[in-house]
């Protein structure tokens, strides 16, 4: 980022205590946002890692884990992943923390948090919705048997027109979250196409959300970091009186 | 063996006993606990109390330490704990059941969904577990008393550190009388040998003082020598209280009472004037005639001499006369002197007799008072040291009573474990609980 490059153009010819503090204060504010992706163990924090677009190494060690301590969440935003009922070892961290409810198909439970299913949402990342599993989607929103879509070890019994080997593929492929939510869709909406139930799929992962309201966190994270450094410039300006850096300091307060 | 001394070990030793009846499935996660209410399993709401434990993972999630402290618990206690899956994704292994389904089951009353949830086999599971007998319970409450009883027991480190506090306890038991009256003894012994060497001193110096005095005769010498005396007296007195303020700092660490001023000692009566005796006649008689055969001689020549021979007479007797005084002056100047040399000497002898006497006196008077203050705060230390004696002699006697309790109340115990390992299991009817 080149905002304050004009900055340390200003104060390159500087040197001593005042140039170290400036350019610490410059390096802490560039520092990159650190974000972690935290919780008990199979609750599906790589998942929703993934799911996000976060690198591997922002998943930490599980929380509540046998023979091991709790992880240290120190990064800027935390992102917490829950999954079930409400378990006595989730304490995630007051401050920074975005919580995420994952695997919200499975149980009726509602709590605080984002919902989201981060398998779905992988699947809509990695695959189109092609016309026979479309199709398939179509013949099993004929079915009228209530079962159906109540949980997975149903799906499989349940009376409608759709061979037992095509039902496992669909499950294979959009796992049970994803085919209720197309066969619902398409039970409301006959006149879809694969394209918008693709959209469709992918806003029911919940992973739009999620990300956006992380993407806001990384940034308010950022501005508190610049908020941050120009009160170290002020501090540094009263006590020194350096004058570049309280032109910087006052066209920053203009803007 | 009694079953009735086991039971008091373990009573007194558990501050919990395990609750008599035990009944009924702890579980951890509230849908399930309530689907397995609805088809009829006695669950229980308090760990403790339960016969089994029922550790619920929902929603996939692996058991964390939470689980594995509980699973443990329950295990402790020879309690069965199971592990289900509750909504699990994909197939889920193991124990498996659906809370959700079987709520739906409840609302859309539905074989399918009832058999799909899978609560039914799960309540079967459960109510087995429950009535398993549970292993019997008395190996691990001998081996938890046992433990709780060794930690218990007093460690030998802290008796030696009591004996040794006893033993320093005991060889200061008079209050450390003994060395203070030992060192006041000495001390007072070095008071007394310095203060006579003091008056010696004094008395010496006023000695040589009036002997020269005495030589140039009798007139001012009584004032000048009482004066002298006095001011020795006074020197004493002041050395004796200073001695005495050391030797009372350096064993109280107080200053002494201040002493009531001396009185001037007595020099007895004073040379008795000079009376005529029979010596001094006969030098009178002996001058007299010294003088007269001296005046002869004197005056032989002048016999030649016819003028003036009728002086002779005269003259004889004039030097005769003046023999005779001029000796008996002398005998009684040199005997005035020898009497007054005499009278000082014995004076002295009073004196130093006196000034010894008085600083002793003072000497013992302040040695007295020490001792009476050092056996008072002798006393006031003994007094807490047997305080403290009686303290620690009390605790040694608890320490050895409740070690003797505990190695009786392990006796008990190995007993008792010695005749299981015998018998093999117990049956539940003997659990002392």
């Amino acid at each position: 980022m080149g905002e304050f490059d004009e900055l340390e153009a200003s104060v390159h010819g500087l040197d001593g205590p005042v140039a170290e503090q400036i350019h610490a204060a410059l390096e802490h504010c560039r520092a990159p946002i650190v974000v972690q992706v935290a919780g008990r163990a199979g609750v599906g924090r790589t998942s929703v890692a993934a799911a996000l677009g976060l690198a591997p190494d922002t998943v930490t060690t599980p929380v509540d884990a046998i023979g091991r301590p709790n992880p240290t969440l120190d990064a800027d935003v935390v992102v917490y992943v829950v999954a079930g009922a409400p378990h006595p070892a989730d304490q995630p961290p007051q401050e920074r923390t975005l919580l995420v409810r994952n695997k919200v198909d499975l149980s009726d439970i509602r709590g605080d948090g984002l919902p989201m299913v981060a398998t779905l949402a992988l699947t809509t990342a990695r695959h189109e919705v092609t016309s026979g599993d479309f199709e398939r989607f179509r013949a099993l929103a004929q079915s009228e048997d209530a079962t159906l879509l109540l949980a997975e070890p149903l799906f499989g019994s349940a009376e409608a027109d759709v061979k037992r080997d095509d039902r496992v593929a669909l499950l294979q492929r959009w796992g049970f979250a994803g085919v209720a939510c197309a066969v619902t869709a398409l039970r409301r909406d006959h006149r879809l196409d694969t394209a918008r139930l693709h959209r469709i799929l992918r806003s029911a992962s919940g992973v739009d959300a999620v990300a956006a309201e992380l993407s806001a966190r990384v940034a308010a994270a950022r501005a508190s970091r610049r908020d941050v450094l120009y009160a170290d410039l002020a501090a540094i300006v009263a006590r020194t009186g350096c004058e570049p850096v309280e032109r910087f300091v006052r066209a920053a307060a203009h803007v | 063996m009694s079953d009735a001394a086991l039971n008091d070990v373990l009573d007194r030793w558990d501050p919990q006993p395990p609750p008599v009846h035990r009944a009924g499935v702890f579980v951890t996660s509230q849908a399930v606990l309530r689907e397995l209410a609805y088809v009829g399993v006695l669950v229980a709401t308090d760990a403790a109390r339960a016969a089994a434990a029922l550790i619920v993972l929902d929603a996939g999630t692996a058991p964390g330490r939470t689980e594995a402290a509980l699973a443990a618990e329950f295990a402790a206690a020879g309690r069965p704990a199971l592990l289900v899956h509750d909504n699990p994704d994909g197939g889920g292994s193991g124990l498996v059941v659906s809370s959700r389904l079987a709520r739906l089951a409840r609302e859309l009353p539905d074989e399918r969904i009832r058999d799909a949830s899978r609560i039914e086999d799960l309540a079967g599971v459960v109510r087995r577990a429950c009535d398993e007998p549970s292993t019997d319970p008395l190996p691990a409450l001998l081996a938890q008393t046992r433990d709780r009883i060794t930690a218990a027991v007093p460690a030998d480190t802290d008796t030696a550190a009591l004996q040794r506090e006893r033993a320093r306890l005991l060889g200061a038991r008079d209050g450390g009388r003994t060395e203070a009256v030992a060192a006041l003894r000495a001390a007072v012994q070095q008071a007394r040998v310095d203060l006579a060497h003091e008056v010696g001193t004094r008395v010496r110096a006023v000695n040589a003082a009036a002997r020269a005095d005495a030589d140039g005769g009798q007139s001012g010498f009584l004032d000048r020598f009482g004066e002298a005396v006095h001011k020795a007296a006074a020197a004493v007195d002041r050395a004796t209280e200073r001695r005495l303020a050391d030797l009372h700092r350096s064993l109280l660490g107080t200053a002494p009472a201040p002493a009531a001023p001396a009185p001037p000692p007595d020099l007895g009566a004073p040379p008795e004037p000079v009376r005529r005796r029979v010596e001094d006649r006969m030098t009178i008689v002996l001058g007299a005639s010294a003088g007269l055969g001296l005046g002869r001689f004197a005056v032989a020549p002048l016999a030649n001499l016819p003028a003036l021979e009728v002086a002779a007479m005269p003259l004889t007797l004039l030097i005769g006369a003046f023999g005779a005084w001029w000796l008996a002056r002398s005998r009684a100047q040199m005997a005035d002197r020898a009497r007054l040399r005499q009278w000082a000497s014995d004076a002295l002898a009073n004196l130093k007799a006196q000034l010894e006497q008085r600083s002793v006196g003072r000497l013992l008077a302040v040695e007295a008072d020490i001792a009476d203050r050092l056996a008072v705060r002798a006393a006031d230390r003994t007094v807490d040291i047997e305080d403290r004696l009686a303290t620690v002699d009390a605790e040694m006697r608890r320490r050895t009573t409740e070690r003797s309790a505990c190695a009786r109340d392990l006796e008990v115990l190995a007993r008792h474990a010695r005749e299981l390992a015998g018998t093999g299991a117990r049956g539940a009817a003997s659990n002392p609980a």
